[in-house]
């Protein structure tokens, strides 16, 4: 069973700066989330935490009911896989990526050896190269290939893609997904790209300036708003006095991002003026949202 | 397919060993070199060279191997879920099996090479000021235990070091050097350093004296208390990305 996380009034400083403040969410376990939030909102921080690599000095953290800092028993089950060069594959590094890929089998108690063979082959990555000679996305396709053979029931990835051709981010959402159904486990993937992201999250949490923005289910979220498309001045007529997060105009046709849940009467109402009604995208969501904190900054 | 793993501390005890192997290796690579020297030129102060050499230059390898701990090592194994006192208990193993091996092949360089020298080149390997000893059973062992906690301090003040600094920065990773640099200090001193004597020339403390008396104890303690200090700032260090 993959284990829950909880988090509690979690607080973090670096010195003058916090980078957490008083952060609490729990997610059942089990699914994909989504960590989202801009540049410098804590989202590495947090990950840190969870990951053991720093102490959380004000709050809690557990992952399946224990603490994990210093924890033998949890850390082995927590992988953390950050963007290239801090982690695993560090720019400076002269290991060779077998090492790297010796060293992850030893420690990962549910290591698979053969998947990561079949990864290092569709990722491209050589064995015999060292770590220090590989370009950025292929200490990425490094970092992702250790991350998904390590299997541990709770996977951190964050901004791991850093680097990595269109091709290379496709082939690690498929591998991604393709393995979380057949062993599924907690991940967590922290991104700036939500539109490629967006549709393999069951679940999302926004974070802004250490402060939790948002916790929701991805569909739920979805349900939020409406891209509402048809004829410009349909649309608009319908559209007044909603809050409006983005319009697209095509000739005559107009497309506008809506945010706010749509009520059967005005889905009928939409559907009689000739208005399609779409799903809102993540990345619009998130973007008003951080946005309507941004006055407070 | 799945990996059984092992125990994290023999993990990370097997894949360092080869750290502990430098400071042999060091003294097995100048020992050759200093043959050749020896045999071609065969330099007046050769005793003096090959204390110098073998006994005191892989401190500075050990003291490397040290910093090194911390500052490359930790993060990789801790990312890879090794707790940090798994990591220190490890590096502890590795950090003794590189000072006794150390010593040993200290003691095997010295042995080949004590046939080949002169009684006054002898004695200068012995008491580097110049006093007539002998390399009896007693001042064998009081060298071997000055070297084997010269390197046991070079490799704990190392990884001192390297913690304080990672863990605190530059400025303020200086103020961990008076703790860290404490035990090389009392290692040197309290066993090996010459003092002036009534008539004010140089002699060697009477170290057989000291180092039983309070002279190993001393050094064995501050030894103790860098290693303390080293867990207390590595059990909860922070791992920088």
């Amino acid at each position: 069973m993959s284990p829950g996380i909880e988090v509690h009034n979690l607080h973090l400083r670096y010195g003058k700066t916090t980078a957490l403040r008083d952060l609490t969410f729990s997610l059942s376990g089990g699914k994909i989330c989504g960590l989202l939030g801009r540049n410098g909102s804590g989202k590495t921080s947090l990950l840190s935490v969870l990951a053991s690599l720093r102490p959380a000095p004000g709050g809690s953290v557990t992952i399946g009911g224990e603490a994990p800092f210093e924890n033998p028993r949890v850390m082995p089950r927590v992988c953390f896989i950050p963007a290239a060069g801090k982690g695993a594959s560090d720019s400076a590094d002269s290991t060779r990526v077998r090492t790297a890929l010796d060293l992850a089998a030893a420690t990962r108690p549910r290591w698979d050896r053969d998947y990561a063979q079949h990864l290092l082959e569709r990722f491209g990555l050589p064995l015999d190269k060292r770590l220090s000679s590989l370009s950025l996305g292929m200490r990425s396709a490094l970092n992702v290939t250790i991350g998904l053979a390590a299997r541990a029931p709770v996977t951190l990835f964050d901004e791991s893609y850093l680097g990595m051709d269109a091709h290379a981010r496709y082939a690690f959402y498929e591998e991604l997904l393709d393995d979380y159904m057949a062993t599924p486990r907690t991940i967590i993937l922290s991104t700036h790209l939500i539109e490629e992201i967006g549709s393999l999250l069951e679940e999302v949490v926004i974070i802004d300036r250490g402060r939790l923005v948002l916790h929701e289910d991805a569909e739920t979220l979805r349900s939020q708003g409406a891209v509402c498309t048809g004829p410009a001045e349909a649309v608009d007529d319908f559209t007044a006095g909603m809050t409006v997060l983005g319009e697209q105009r095509l000739g005559q046709t107009k497309a506008t991002t809506v945010y706010g849940p749509l009520d059967d009467r005005e889905r009928e109402r939409a559907h009689a003026a000739g208005l399609e009604l779409g799903p809102v995208a993540l990345q619009d969501l998130f973007v008003h949202l951080t946005k309507e904190l941004e006055g407070s900054r | 397919m799945t990996t059984p793993p092992i125990r994290p501390e023999r993990l990370v005890f097997r894949r360092l060993l080869w750290l502990a192997l430098l400071p042999m290796g060091y003294v097995v690579f100048m020992g050759a070199v200093n043959m050749i020297v020896f045999t071609a030129v065969r330099p007046a102060a050769i005793g003096d060279n090959l204390l110098m050499w073998f006994v005191h230059n892989p401190m500075w390898v050990c003291f490397t191997i040290g910093v090194l701990l911390t500052t490359f090592f930790l993060k990789r194994y801790v990312m890879q879920g090794v707790t940090r006192r798994q990591f220190l208990t490890a590096a502890t193993a590795v950090a003794v099996v590189a000072a006794v091996g150390t010593l040993l092949v200290v003691a095997v360089a010295l042995a080949l090479y004590s046939p080949m020298l002169r009684p006054e080149e002898l004695s200068l390997l012995v008491s580097p000021m110049g006093e007539t000893a002998s390399l009896d059973a007693v001042t064998g062992s009081l060298i071997a235990a000055n070297a084997l906690l010269g390197y046991v301090a070079a490799l704990f003040v190392g990884a001192l070091m390297g913690a304080g600094f990672y863990r605190f920065g530059v400025w303020r990773g200086l103020l961990v050097l008076p703790v860290a640099l404490l035990p090389l200090l009392v290692a040197e001193l309290s066993l090996w350093n010459p003092i002036p004597d009534e008539a004010g020339s140089l002699q060697l403390l009477d170290v057989g004296a000291l180092a039983f008396g309070y002279g190993l104890p001393l050094s064995a303690a501050t030894l103790l208390l860098a290693w303390a200090v080293n867990y207390l700032l590595t059990r909860d260090i922070p791992i920088r990305l």
